[in-house]
């Protein structure tokens, strides 16, 4: 099976990727598990 | 409490209907040329396989024939295929073994499809699938499949509720389920080979176990709910487009308007992906001959006429309830189906515009609305975006029209249960975000093995605990709904005493022991008797309410009152109290209240057949 090579981020785009991810899923598990309420 | 030997029969009831569609989809997918290998072929297998079997399993309880669980049975025997499809003069190739690590994630998705198998057999605590769905299939399982006054949900779609047949008839109702799980897998697969199509082996993998592991697949899989059938139905339609329009055989489109008719077999609104598809062809960059569309379009018509002409026997519309203002829409007045649509708004109570619709986005992930609020998981809002890049012509108009799509739930129904169609791609775009991280340095590498594993520890233990939990319920299933509806197993008692057929004022139907009638205006479509009605709806007016629930043949009610006992001869409830006082109805007192949600209690109250005073 051949795929595409995917096409690295580099500099600011990695740094807001990074950012993104990381927050998007500490920001989830911070509503699931510490009731934390972002909107309803 | 079940002996061993009825816990190994529910098992068996669970696991026969779902290994007959999965064997008559291995000899069905060969006749469509679909190319398609190891666990995608069993999912693939499971699409086709269920959907035709759902159109068998209409036309014979159409005409009164039994689908019992030998049926099923011999089915998977018969239709089994004892060896893979070999093509003549091609020598095997075998694909290059996964790395050890992917091995061990299939493995663990494998584990986990096992696990919630086993707990899709406890019993229905989902609010849908004790209140209509089982209830349904049970109806249509006692005798042929007919109109059902005061049922309303009986005259829609209910392609994927009939795959429950072979397990009630078995008398294993808790079993029906099961389906759902298989559904569940299937997406699973299906996610996992496109992924491992476009990005990697270790990306696929991980996508299948995320997608089982995705809080609504925790949600629906256990249950009746249908939507996860709908979701495979409608993924494997887009999938087969797309592949189209990326150059495969013809044989794509016809498995595409195969998959379409099932989803819209299963639910009416599967029939949104009917022009969505079509743009998808159409604009994808390869656009079919009319000839072909117009084959294609015609193998849908076919597949979906017999639902069409058991709804236009039983409702006089065979669109029902669309078109409703030229063909009509049978015993059902407009006006409750303008107020079902408005009440799934209602799932999601957001205005319908631009900051409506960022804070639909923003809740997908971080809200706590039970029908929209983080049910996708972590994973997929967090990776998709980095997948964004310079897109092909098929991909950005396969995107264009899933947000589409989505646009459009947001503004008629909300709930994320009715997207499962386009969510499995959210599900491919985070894995190929993902995948490109991991191409990104080791800082970047090393934060996506940590957000995976925080996401693994989370949704892991989620799933953990709800296996465990219904699993354990089977030995005792009333154990266990008694400590989870404390306040339906007291209905359940109060039914037991009363005189059939029993008013309930919605609740777990199909838990009842003697047959009910659901007083809830969105069930039975024909009553509003207050309580879950829409603000400013009037109710029907006491006398008609009184002659309509004696034509259906009720002769009881257990309704929920404010404590305490309502001695005075009231129970709180309009109608209910002009019946009592003027003598056609009567408060038992011989039954004592149980208690009900909210600090409320169940009373009973007797119809009696007596001229009002005039």
């Amino acid at each position: 099976m051949s795929t595409p090579a995917p096409q690295p981020l580099s500099g600011w785009r990695r740094a807001a990727a990074l950012v993104w991810v990381a927050a998007a899923v500490l920001l989830y598990l911070a509503v699931q598990h510490l009731g934390l309420r972002v909107v309803p | 409490m079940r002996s061993p030997t009825e816990v190994v029969q529910l098992v068996a009831a669970g696991l026969v209907p779902s290994a007959a569609y999965l064997a008559l989809g291995l000899r069905l997918l060969p006749r469509f040329g679909v190319e398609a290998r190891g666990s995608e072929r069993l999912a693939l297998a499971f699409v086709f396989g269920s959907g035709a079997a759902s159109l068998g399993v209409l036309l014979l309880r159409a005409l009164g024939v039994p689908v019992p669980l030998l049926l099923a049975g011999a089915v998977a025997v018969a239709a089994v295929p004892l060896r893979g499809p070999r093509r003549p003069g091609a020598a095997p190739v075998a694909p290059p073994a996964d790395p050890g690590w992917v091995r061990g994630v299939d493995a663990a998705t494998l584990a986990l499809g096992g696990l919630l198998f086993l707990a899709s057999l406890a019993p229905e605590t989902y609010w849908d699938g004790f209140e209509y769905h089982i209830p349904l299939v049970a109806a249509w399982t006692e005798a042929p499949i007919r109109a059902l006054p005061g049922f309303l949900d009986a005259e829609f779609r209910a392609g994927v509720d009939l795959l429950y047949v072979p397990a009630i008839t078995s008398g294993f109702s808790d079993a029906a389920a099961a389906v759902s799980a298989a559904f569940a897998l299937t997406l699973a697969g299906l996610v996992r080979a496109e992924v491992r199509r476009r990005a990697s082996p270790g990306a696929g993998s991980l996508a299948g176990l995320f997608t089982l592991l995705a809080p609504l697949s925790l949600e629906l899989a256990p249950s009746t709910y249908v939507d996860l059938g709908v979701g495979a139905y409608g993924f494997a339609a887009l999938l087969f487009a797309d592949r189209w329009n990326r150059g495969a055989a013809p044989a794509c489109l016809t498995a595409s308007a195969c998959c379409l008719a099932f989803a819209m077999n299963a639910k009416l609104h599967g029939a949104l992906l009917a022009p969505l598809l079509l743009v998808i062809v159409l604009l994808g960059g390869r656009p079919p001959a009319v000839s072909r569309l117009l084959r294609c379009a015609g193998l849908t018509a076919l597949l979906v006429a017999p639902w069409l002409i058991k709804t236009a026997l039983t409702t006089g519309n065979p669109f029902f309830p669309l078109l409703g203002g030229w063909l009509g829409t049978g015993p059902t007045g407009a006006t409750n189906l303008a107020l079902r649509r408005l009440r799934l708004l209602a799932n999601y109570p957001a205005p319908r515009n631009l900051g409506g619709l960022a804070r639909y986005l923003v809740s997908l992930q971080l809200g706590s609305n039970p029908h929209v609020g983080g049910l996708l998981g972590p994973l997929p809002l967090a990776l998709a975006p980095l997948a964004l890049g310079r897109l092909s012509r098929a991909s950005a108009v396969l995107v264009g029209t899933l947000a589409a799509l989505a646009l459009g739930l947001f503004f008629a129904m909300p709930a994320v249960r009715f997207g499962t169609p386009i969510w499995p791609w959210l599900g491919v775009a985070a894995a190929l975000g993902g995948r490109r991280l991991a191409a990104s340095g080791a800082l970047a590498r090393g934060v996506l093995v940590a957000v995976l594993a925080l996401a693994l520890l989370h949704q892991g233990s989620a799933a953990a605990r709800l296996c465990v939990e219904r699993a354990a319920a089977l030995p005792d299933p009333q154990a266990y709904e008694r400590r989870v509806f404390p306040d339906q197993d007291a209905l359940r008692r109060m039914v037991a005493r009363a005189d059939p057929i029993v008013g309930i004022p919605m609740g777990a139907v199909s838990w009842m022991p003697r047959p009910v009638y659901n007083l809830l205006w969105e069930r039975n479509g024909e009553l509003y008797f207050g309580g879950g009605m829409p603000e400013g709806l009037v109710s029907t007016p006491p006398d008609r309410a009184f002659a309509l629930l004696r034509a259906r043949g009720v002769r009881s009610l257990v309704l929920d009152v404010e404590p305490p006992h309502p001695d005075d001869g009231r129970v709180g409830h309009p109608g209910v109290d002009a019946w009592l006082a003027d003598g056609r109805a009567r408060l038992a007192a011989d039954v004592a209240p149980l208690p009900a949600r909210r600090g409320r209690v169940w009373v009973l109250v007797r119809l009696i057949d007596r001229p009002a005073a005039p």
